[in-house]
């Protein structure tokens, strides 16, 4: 039934579709010892492939027959706010962009602080400060008292 | 009995101070991320992996074992008051919990609750001590192909027989194993799925799946709804003490729930969900006032949060005894037992006994620290549910990224956990179940190891699973899980319409 067809659904039923093709190609593509020719490493990267694909198949019906009940289907109006969402994206960007030269805890706390503008706390000046408390006290946890090797930075050099 | 001895020296170890304090700070961080609704175990546990560096093998697993007890408490008191479960077990708790908390009964539903989870976790306990050793010796007569073939049923255990859809759970499990496969194969030295990044080589560690699809995803997804947690907490009316009726209603609850949970726990087709929806349905047979159920019944408490508990211990059998974890929380265990080179399975009593009888006494003592700590401090636990939810999740990250780039301190890894957040939120979205993805993960290549094995020694012979009685039993065991519950769900959906064609 057409007038059930959710795109949403069938886009996922082809993107595990194509993965477990990917598997399979990739597979393929590499170099194997035939010494292993029997039970090889390639063995359950096929058999892995090969389900994913016919899993694919399913799901394609599934979203096909209408028959797939989830959130994005029952509740298509409600759009997830994409602008939350890219603002914790945001977050994880900034703290990959920074954490090699400022280090661990400024990028920790450009993370926390995005992610909480994501929620609805529009108060930086409350939230960034708290970030880099709640940075601080992970990293001299993890990394002074677990040993935890957590690479240096601006703030990490005056500890 | 030897058993007994091992266990008294496990208790000599687990009621050192140290040991203790381990325990108590298990506890309280499990009671805790049990009460949050989004935080399970399983995360907590995958974020506080990074220990298992410096921390010794027997207080790190006491520690996680406290974790995973406390947060089945904690969880039941977030069904009773605010009717978010925290996890799905638990749904139940909230069906009658709640109506109760609403009735001003909170405070005998939470303490059946909690002596119910006690009485259950003593027995699920005992009963570890008896089956562990007797399960051992059975396992030690098994080969690779049982092996194999014993992984297939918990992995279709897992996916196919629990949730809505077998197909999405199975997409879930094959999507677990391929990150499994990421990395060097270890029999040839291959490496595969690396795509030539060197980050990749080692394979994509537990904790990046984990917490990306636990606390990223989630979080994602929480941002994405505008879910700022404004839940109604339902203040504890009335007194925290059950009346004799209460004691007489609740009992029996208890006890039935424990023989329902621990069995069905410690198969490995286990599982918290079934046990507690058996124990309902059964404790609303059987209540003498069966009128009550749906209006916050006590019995309709007490039965399934023993039957979670008690199910909760029986999971760890199979887990301690044959290596073979059946939830996210326990495979995530596995996956620490693993960081310190101890190879879980039938060996594990042998050659760390000492370890494991800590572990199993220390499991007592974490019992009689949560009765003890929890009721009285029941007030304490609702004030965690007022942490502002920004804070909350954002605090999270941050100790994703402890958890991540402080061990590898690699940003590619940062980039991956970003990538598995956002497959977290398409599957929340699109309903597929996330702890198949865990345990395919985790015991995928233990399974092709032995399947490999088992070729080995054959010869590249398939046949050996059909030859080996114990094997074909398995794989016909597993085969049956997949093809007989949407059977089974038809025959009752169609004996109910009947009923009710009947009655009507």
């Amino acid at each position: 039934m057409a007038s059930q067809l959710r795109p949403g659904t069938v886009a996922v039923s082809l993107a595990v579709l194509c993965t477990g093709i990917g598997v399979i190609v990739t597979t393929m593509a590499a170099p194997t010892s035939p010494m292993y020719a029997k039970v090889g490493p390639t063995a359950f990267p096929y058999a892995i492939g090969a389900c994913l694909c016919g899993l694919g198949v399913l799901l394609f019906l599934d979203a096909w027959r209408g028959r797939w009940q989830a959130e994005a289907t029952e509740r298509p109006d409600e759009r997830l706010d994409m602008k939350a969402v890219g603002l914790v994206v945001a977050g994880f960007l900034a703290a990959m962009a920074l954490v090699g030269q400022a280090g661990f805890i400024l990028a920790a706390t450009a993370l926390f602080t995005l992610a909480t503008l994501a929620f609805g706390e529009r108060r930086v000046w409350l939230s960034a400060p708290l970030g880099f408390l709640i940075a601080l006290s992970a990293y001299t946890v993890f990394a002074k008292l677990l040993g935890l090797r957590m690479g240096d930075g601006l703030i990490e050099r005056l500890l | 009995m030897d058993a007994f001895a091992d266990l008294a020296n496990g208790f000599a170890q687990a009621l050192t101070p140290i040991t203790l304090l381990w325990c108590m700070v298990g506890v309280t961080l499990g009671t805790a991320v049990g009460v949050l609704p989004g935080l399970g175990p399983a995360l907590t546990i995958a974020l506080l992996l990074p220990i298992t560096f410096k921390v010794e093998a027997a207080n790190a697993l006491i520690l996680f074992a406290g974790i995973y007890f406390g947060a089945m408490f904690g969880g039941s008191t977030t069904s009773i008051l605010i009717n978010t479960p925290g996890e799905s077990a638990t749904i139940v708790t909230a069906l009658e919990g709640h109506k109760m908390a609403r009735r001003g009964r909170g405070g005998p539903a939470l303490a059946t609750a909690a002596i119910g989870s006690f009485v259950a976790g003593t027995f699920g306990v005992l009963g570890i001590t008896f089956l562990a050793p007797v399960i051992v010796d059975f396992a030690l007569k098994f080969g690779p192909p049982e092996y194999f073939a014993l992984m297939v049923v918990a992995f279709v255990a897992v996916s196919a027989v629990l949730g809505d859809s077998r197909v999405r759970g199975l997409t879930s499990l094959f999507l677990g194993l391929l990150f499994g496969l990421v990395g060097i194969d270890l029999q040839t030295g291959q490496a595969r799925f690396t795509f030539g990044q060197p980050e990749l080589l080692d394979g994509i560690d537990v904790i990046v799946i984990t917490v990306g699809l636990f606390a990223v995803g989630e979080t994602f997804y929480l941002a994405g709804r505008h879910w700022m947690g404004r839940d109604e907490i339902v203040p504890v009316a009335g007194s925290l003490w059950m009346s004799k009726e209460d004691w007489s209603r609740s009992w029996k609850g208890w006890i039935r729930g424990t023989l329902i949970g621990f069995p069905i726990g410690a198969m490995p087709a286990g599982g918290a969900e079934v046990p507690t929806l058996l124990s309902y349905y059964m404790e609303r047979r059987l209540s003498k006032k069966p009128e009550e159920f749906g209006h916050g019944a006590i019995e309709g408490v007490a039965g399934p949060e023993a039957a979670n508990n008690a199910a909760a211990a029986g999971v760890l059998v199979p887990m301690l005894t044959l290596g073979l974890p059946t939830s996210a929380t326990a495979a995530i265990m596995l996956s620490a037992l693993q960081s310190y080179n101890i190879n879980p399975g039938p060996m594990l009593l042998k050659t760390h006994g000492d370890l494991v009888w800590t572990l199993i006494a220390s499991l007592y003592v974490a019992n009689v620290m949560l009765l003890v700590l929890n009721l009285p401090l029941i007030g304490l636990w609702v004030k965690v549910l007022k942490v502002p939810k920004p804070y909350l999740f954002a605090g999270i990250l941050v100790f994703a990224m402890v958890g991540t780039y402080g061990v590898s301190r690699s940003v590619f890894d940062l980039g991956l956990l970003l990538g598995v957040g956002v497959l977290g939120l398409l599957m929340r979205l699109y309903d597929f179940p996330t702890a198949p993805v865990i345990i395919g993960l985790i015991l995928g290549p233990l399974a092709e190891q032995e399947f490999r094995r088992a070729m080995i020694t054959s010869q590249g012979d398939l046949t050996v699973f059909a030859t080996r009685p114990l094997a074909a039993g398995l794989l016909v065991a597993a085969l049956l899980l997949l093809v007989l519950p949407p059977l089974i769900r038809r025959w009752f959906t169609s004996r109910r319409t009947g009923e009710a064609a009947l009655e009507g």
